[in-house]
């Protein structure tokens, strides 16, 4: 049998149930939200458990098409420190859907049947033989293609229908098709070769023994020196790429949206926090009567404050079981969803047994120091004071009570805005969480247009209408730049050679351009370089804003820029303002081309259509994939226009799914606002009777806590728009350090009208219960309520 | 000349005419499992214009015969009918307004409204009634809080004032309306016997000019100074 005071911290929970119910479900929220701390862990641990499956190359080189036989396939692979070597053949071309052409990739597999690495696993139906295709498993789910057949547009301009013989999988085709505008097939690499007019392998992935990069560089310059014999092979298209252990496509930008979604978790459980802290001050606030009664009856103040104390650990027991099961769900959700939108890959259900550690003991510690506190307050109070404090029927006193008696408005609305008075402490912690919410969403509001600004920006600067490149950093022949420059519909083009390389560990673009390229050229510091230099070949070259601040390089520096063909020597003469690019360097195309031992070599051209028509530039990239690909070099293309609204919207979907989690703030305050209102409704109950009894309609009762509620969210709002400025400029730079990206601050006042038109619209629609709830007491009830 | 605390002329009427009726009222409150039946069927006339006090010891039922007359709560059975109006039959909006425009109500605890000041809390059954415009309102409560003897304490809050003017203000918030009944749960129940007389005054003064008054008390001092005293024990009158 329990004590009569343990009964007590029990029974307190059960007095006010809606109240318990609220406190239990934003405890549930809270605990929940730290679940996404297992975000990135989950999403590692479904990752290796793809890497392995897929057996993900530790080192991937690109060359021009390259006739091996198997002999020399399996001496690759008997190179020391490589344990497995896969080859593929790689085609880039479009394939029709209908009418409309959609851009595709298909990978040519020696032998589905022994794959070492990068495997491409067959789900369904056959390995394909020659002529036939397997799709992938996200060109269905992502609208890219569905069907028996695939007509595949040929590098002579033809079209092939293959029959597809079933789905596949893998990790590199799916993130294809899942992230960016490709479908992807798997096939023999003879189909490939039929389609694309050259036989041979453009791709090596080589599993390691050793993968630290010393040892890699051994292994490439072991494979470089196997190939010199090969005919065709004139060193890597591509500088050579190591995986580091446990990394995967696009891990670096998840990782940086990760981040971001824990800055927002921290303040979903700060929010939580404000609200258990004030509920508890409520639950004791309303109980002082008690308390006083308890210590004249020989209560001590210890005793005292155990009974809260236990309250608020069995409030936290309810909450951590319930937000504990809804925390692991909503990490699985959100790996799910970044797994099957950005990666391609279907995660399954895990549990990250830290994280789910450390949620139970947020649920269990948070509450009772929330608490704390009210329960000092409660227990030091003087049993005299205690017994004659006066419960609801105070406010009116004060600054701001004086202020809101000079509100004008019909007398049920003045009363409940002059209600928001009564409790000062509370209306101004609701208040408070309204304005976190209201701050967060304004901060990623603002962050989704600074992102989108900078994406339109970058793609504004540069002024083409088709970018058009060659596959595997095949050089155009003079015979394609005729055929390029005598299309109809094209009034211009510019040449370019794109590579990648490494400056100081760090990825960088390698541009090669004309003197005058067409685009905006933002220097912030030094000059761009000139025409002389340009036509020396100088090895100077203009960084862009993105590598400057990830490297420290400045003008006057000389910096090594890990090339395909080895290490150059650059002199940096200018710092280019690139907006939202992580990092470039731009040099004269003479340069590049010595750089990477491609004399006259352009792998790129931006071209200028005739017409600004968004349909006659897509009629014009079709006519000129077709010509080139009819003069013997295939070309993939991009009409620009359509490149800009793709990456405006990839990047605004990464932005809605963080914003999405700033709704999880939303919830922790709206169950705020109805707690403080139902709290407000309880207390008020007898006040409410009377009310009933001098006339008071329903409508007036809903109006007078209608117009209190209201008053509290528009107080919030404001609070929000202040807090909202500051957390946007943070984020913003959050987001900008963490991603290498040079964002600028924007606080845009559509934002503020959105989130006041959407604080009125939820805190109306949350109100409607409690609201309801005051209006529907019978005023005999009401006035024998205690 | 002294003013009228209901604002008109007191209206010559029939005596003896009824102006409430109960026939056979029962009232069980339920509380989970347990019933508690409060009223045990009640028959009861009250003349218009008469002054009622109602007595008996705690839990007799006095509070609940006051809450069916004023329609605060529904008889579980029989009939409550007030100048004519069955008002058992009425849904709960239509008593509010009704009580609105016809009740007066006093409560022990006063019941002010603590963000209200004193002249708004007299104005507030008019607002409700929407009665008059606002200007008329404000005349009009000002009107009764002279007559209560707050005429230079309209602008203060509950909380500013003594438990004996806040039930001042309370009568002149009963008054608000032109109340044909004035209803007074313990009025006087949290006074001091000095104010407690002078509350009685008032209480008889709005009597004698027309309104009808009905009191519970325990005081039977108090009682005694009513035109009649009805008595409940278990649920039953059982003394006239």
């Amino acid at each position: 049998m329990s004590s009569a005071i343990l009964r007590k911290s029990l029974t307190d929970l059960t007095r006010r149930r809606a109240r318990a119910f609220f406190t239990v479900l934003t405890l549930a929220l809270a605990v929940a939200s730290v679940g996404i701390f297992a975000v990135p862990g989950l999403m590692q641990q479904s990752m290796d458990r793809e890497i392995a499956s897929n057996k993900l190359a530790d080192l991937t080189l690109q060359t021009e098409p390259l006739v091996l036989s198997d002999a020399r396939l399996e001496r690759l692979g008997a190179l020391p420190n490589v344990e497995a070597v896969g080859a593929k053949s790689l085609f880039s071309t479009r394939i029709y859907v209908g009418a409309r052409r959609q851009r595709a990739i298909v990978m040519g597999v020696p032998d589905f049947e022994r794959q070492d690495v990068d495997v491409v696993t067959p789900i369904s139906g056959s390995a394909p033989a020659t002529g036939g295709v397997l799709t992938d498993n996200q060109n269905a789910s992502k609208g890219k293609f569905e069907g028996p057949t695939v007509r595949v547009i040929a590098a002579d301009g033809t079209v092939r229908p293959l029959p597809v013989r079933g789905e596949g999988r893998n990790l590199y085709g799916g993130s294809l098709a899942a992230t960016e505008d490709f479908a992807t097939f798997y096939a023999s690499p003879e189909t490939v070769a039929a389609l694309s007019g050259t036989r041979g392998y453009t791709w090596f992935g080589l599993r390691l023994r050793d993968g630290s990069p010393a040892a890699a560089d051994r292994t490439v310059d072991a494979v470089r020196q196997e190939l010199r014999g090969v005919k065709g092979f004139n060193g890597f298209s591509e500088l050579p790429e190591l995986r580091k252990p446990g990394e995967y496509p696009g891990k670096e930008v998840f990782e940086q949206i990760a981040s971001v979604m824990s800055a927002v978790t921290l303040l979903a459980l700060l929010s939580a926090l404000v609200l258990l802290s004030n509920t508890m001050t409520t639950l004791i606030g309303e109980q002082t009567s008690e308390i006083a009664a308890m210590k004249a009856i020989g209560g001590s103040r210890r005793q005292i404050a155990w009974i809260y104390r236990r309250t608020a650990l069995l409030l936290g027991l309810l909450g951590a079981a319930l937000g504990v099961v809804l925390g692991v769900v909503l990490a699985n959700v959100i790996v799910a969803y970044f797994g099957t939108t950005f990666f391609g890959i279907e995660t399954g259900m895990h549990v990250d047994a830290a994280v789910l550690g450390a949620s139970v003991l947020v649920g269990l510690i948070g509450p009772p120091l929330a608490a704390a506190p009210a329960i000092r307050r409660a227990s030091r109070l003087p049993v005299q004071e205690a017994l004659q404090a006066s419960g609801s029927a105070v406010g009116g006193q004060g600054r701001l009570d004086a202020l809101l008696r000079r509100v004008r408005a019909p007398r049920s609305a003045q009363i409940g805005l002059r209600s928001v008075g009564r409790r000062k402490r509370r209306t101004l912690a609701t208040a408070m969480q309204v304005g976190l919410a209201v701050a967060t969403l304004l901060a990623l509001l603002a962050l989704g247009t600074s992102v989108g600004d900078i994406t339109r920006s970058y793609y504004d600067d540069t002024h083409l209408d088709v970018w058009a490149g060659t596959f595997a950093s095949r050089p155009f022949t003079d015979d394609a730049r005729r055929a390029l420059r005598s299309t109809p519909g094209v009034e211009d083009i510019q040449p370019l050679l794109m590579n990648g390389a490494k400056v100081d560990g760090k990825d960088a673009g390698l541009w090669g351009m004309v003197e005058k390229p067409w685009m905006r050229l933002r220097i912030t510091d030094g000059r761009w370089y000139t025409a002389a230099e340009a036509a020396r070949a100088t090895d100077v070259a203009v960084v862009g804003s993105g590598l400057a601040a990830a490297t420290g390089a400045t003008v006057g520096d000389t910096i090594t820029a890990q090339t395909a063909a080895g290490p150059a020597r650059l002199r940096i003469v200018g710092v280019l303002w690139e907006p939202g690019q992580p990092g470039q360097l731009y040099m004269p195309l003479a340069t590049l081309q010595r750089v990477l031992e491609a004399p006259g070599h352009v792998n790129t051209y931006w071209i200028r259509s005739e017409s600004a028509d968004h349909a006659f530039i897509d009629r014009l990239t079709t006519k000129l994939e077709d010509t080139l690909g009819a003069h013997g070099t295939p070309i993939t293309t991009m009409a620009w226009y359509d490149q800009k609204a793709d990456n405006v919207a990839q990047n605004a979907n990464i932005t809605r799914s963080i914003t999405v989690l700033g709704l999880v703030i939303v919830a922790i305050s709206m169950v705020g606002l109805v707690n403080a209102i139902t709290t407000g409704v309880l207390e008020r109950t007898r006040e409410i009777g009377m009310l009933r009894c001098v006339g008071a309609r329903a409508r007036d009762i809903r109006r007078i806590f209608g117009t209190e509620g209201l008053v509290i969210a528009l107080a919030g709002w404001l609070i929000g728009l202040v807090a909202g400025y500051a957390l946007a400029y943070g984020i913003i730079e959050l987001t900008a350090s963490t991603a290498n990206l040079d964002l600028t601050f924007t606080f845009p006042a559509a934002n503020a009208a959105i989130t006041f038109v959407g604080t009125v619209l939820l805190a109306v629609l949350v109100l409607l219960a409690p609201v309801r709830r005051a209006a529907r007491f019978k005023p005999g009830e009401a006035l024998r309520y205690a | 000349m002294s003013q009228a605390m209901i604002g008109r002329e007191p209206i010559p009427k029939p005596v003896g005419h009824p102006l409430i009726e109960l026939a056979g009222v029962e009232k069980v409150y339920r509380n989970g499992k347990v019933e508690f039946p409060a009223l045990r069927g009640v028959d009861l006339t009250i003349a218009d214009g008469d002054m009622v006090a109602i007595v008996g010891p705690s839990g007799s039922g006095k509070s609940t015969i006051m809450n069916m007359i004023t329609g605060i709560d529904r008889p579980t059975a029989g009939t409550v009918t007030v100048d004519g109006e069955r008002i058992d039959r009425m849904s709960e909006e239509e008593l509010a307004v009704w009580r609105g425009r016809r009740v007066g109500v006093v409560f022990q605890f006063f019941q002010l409204l603590p963000t209200l000041t004193a002249l708004e809390n007299a104005m507030l059954p008019m607002d409700f009634a929407r009665r008059g415009t606002t200007r008329e309102r404000r005349e009009r409560a000002q009107h009764n809080l002279d007559l209560v003897g707050l005429a230079e304490m309209g602008d203060r809050l509950p909380s500013e004032m003594s438990g004996g003017q806040q039930q001042r203000v309370a009568i002149a918030r009963a008054l608000a309306s032109y109340p044909t009944l004035v209803i007074g749960d313990e009025p006087t129940g949290n006074l001091d016997t000095t104010t407690a007389a002078e509350m009685f005054g008032l209480l008889r003064r709005v009597c004698d000019e027309g309104a009808t008054v009905l009191y519970v008390t325990h005081d039977l001092e108090l009682a005694a100074r009513a035109n009649r005293t009805i008595t409940i024990r278990d649920g039953l009158v059982v003394d006239e």
